[in-house]
């Protein structure tokens, strides 16, 4: 590693013009004959090449939202297209006395909960958080876990993602907007891995949050967290709670239609 | 809404493209995304294989589209789903070691063709991936740098006590960017390759 650092260091000294010219020279004869010197020479043009092109970055993050929203659509697809079966008369005649028990059942829990078919609605409404292509942290360190555990979550890692922003959601010196970003992560990560009331208590405090970039977000899937567990007073008040943090936008049209369900 | 298909618009379609226009991107997407993912994951891929080599692809496109003599030759429905098909073939091959082949579901230009773009695209984007695990500061004092801010400039701007401290900044940064990418085990077969 020490052999990489010289390496570098000489590059650097050869990038920032501080080689007296004759130092120069030998710089760029070595870069023909020293095949380690000119691999890393020809990595760190490539590096430059690759992190200082803004308009690439800003397509790269437009193509990476794009992706995410096409394969979660892609996905939600593939999950309502229901294979047709044959049934056979005995089995057909079994399915239909278990409809008629179910029905009577139904009908009384209907009496007692007056819940919708809450885990129909919830299978159509959940998705994975797609959105971001920012990573966020006012993190300056040169390793950046908050960082990292985003893209976990986003890459569709989430026992990574857990990995990562557990410590960091117990780290008392963390910074308050990275702890929001934390928790928020760590939340839908819980979700993601059906760990609803870990998530329920990640989710909370963000979703409690007043005017942050996450709240609504939150609030919504707290939303969906309530509608798994059937409580459809809980989500009705986190889906009003979406409309009144912001009446436009994605979270809020969602909202708006899964309370039309409901009602 | 620009015509995908007409190649006597493939002109202004790659002007669109060239410019990043979120209304294009999304068109294409909307009418060749669910295709392409369906034949990835007829071939061994998840959806997240296909997010990945659809955006792999696009950025080949969006960077060819960059050179001033660059002519599209062909539909744009070929030209991105060869492209996607060498992608996935590349990424097959590293994941077994073996020879893979895929089947063909149109005439297509050969399984060679853009195969440097292909490389560079997978190298740009471990470059990438690693360039967003630094800190906030890292990233700023090396774009800044990148766009020919000069040192001076640059310390003024994050607030450091000299020129010398921002050289430091600087180099510790791209050193430790570098070998976070050498680190990767991805780097080895693409430098080698």
């Amino acid at each position: 590693m020490s052999d990489q650092n010289d390496l570098f260091k000489k590059i650097t000294a050869y990038e920032d013009n501080e080689l007296s010219p004759e130092d120069k020279k030998l710089f760029e004869k070595n870069l023909k004959t020293n095949k380690k010197l000119a691999t890393t020479w020809q990595l760190s043009r490539e590096v430059d090449k690759a992190i200082g092109n803004p308009k690439a970055l800003q397509m790269e993050a437009l193509l990476q939202d794009m992706g995410n929203e096409f394969g979660a659509k892609y996905t939600a697809t593939q999950k309502k297209t229901i294979p047709s079966r044959r049934i056979r008369p005995f089995y057909a005649l079994a399915i239909a006395a278990s409809f008629a028990l179910l029905i009577s059942v139904g009908w009384w829990q209907w009496g007692q909960t007056n819940s919708p078919n809450a885990q129909a609605l919830y299978a159509n409404a959940y998705e994975p958080y797609t959105a971001a292509s920012t990573i966020r942290s006012t993190n300056t360190d040169l390793i950046n876990p908050l960082a990292e555990g985003q893209q976990k979550y986003l890459a569709g890692d989430y026992a990574a993602t857990l990995t990562l922003l557990s410590p960091l959601v117990n780290d008392k010196n963390l910074a308050p907007e990275d702890l929001i970003t934390a928790q928020f992560y760590q939340g839908l990560a819980y979700l993601a891995t059906n760990q609803h009331s870990l998530a329920e208590t990640a989710l909370t405090t963000v979703g409690q949050e007043t005017g942050h970039s996450y709240t609504q977000q939150a609030q919504w899937y707290l939303a969906l967290i309530a509608l798994k567990k059937e409580d459809i007073v809980q989500t009705k008040n986190w889906l009003q709670a979406v409309i009144e943090t912001t009446a436009n936008g994605k979270y809020a049209k969602q909202a708006g239609a899964l309370l039309k369900e409901l009602e | 809404m620009t015509n995908l298909q007409t190649p006597v618009d493939n002109a202004i379609l790659l002007t669109k493209i060239a410019a990043g226009d979120p209304l294009v991107i999304r068109q294409i997407y909307t009418q060749y995304f669910d295709s392409i993912a369906q034949y990835i994951l007829n071939n061994k891929g998840t959806i997240d294989d296909a997010k990945d080599v659809f955006q792999d692809a696009m950025m080949v496109i969006y960077e060819k589209t960059q050179q001033p003599d660059f002519v599209l030759q062909y539909g744009l429905h070929t030209f991105l789903y060869t492209i996607c098909r060498n992608v996935w073939l590349k990424k097959l091959r590293k994941k077994s070691n073996k020879e893979v082949s895929l089947p063909e579901q149109l005439e297509l230009i050969s399984e060679d063709t853009f195969e440097e773009e292909i490389l560079w695209r997978a190298k740009e984007s471990l470059y990438r991936e690693k360039f967003k695990l630094l800190g906030a500061n890292c990233q700023q004092v090396l774009q800044s740098f990148l766009k020919g801010m000069s040192m001076e400039n640059i310390a003024k701007q994050m607030g450091f006590s000299s020129i010398g401290y921002a050289k430091k900044r600087k180099y510790k940064c791209k050193n430790q960017l570098l070998k976070l990418i050498q680190a990767d085990n991805k780097f080895k077969q693409l430098f080698h390759a």
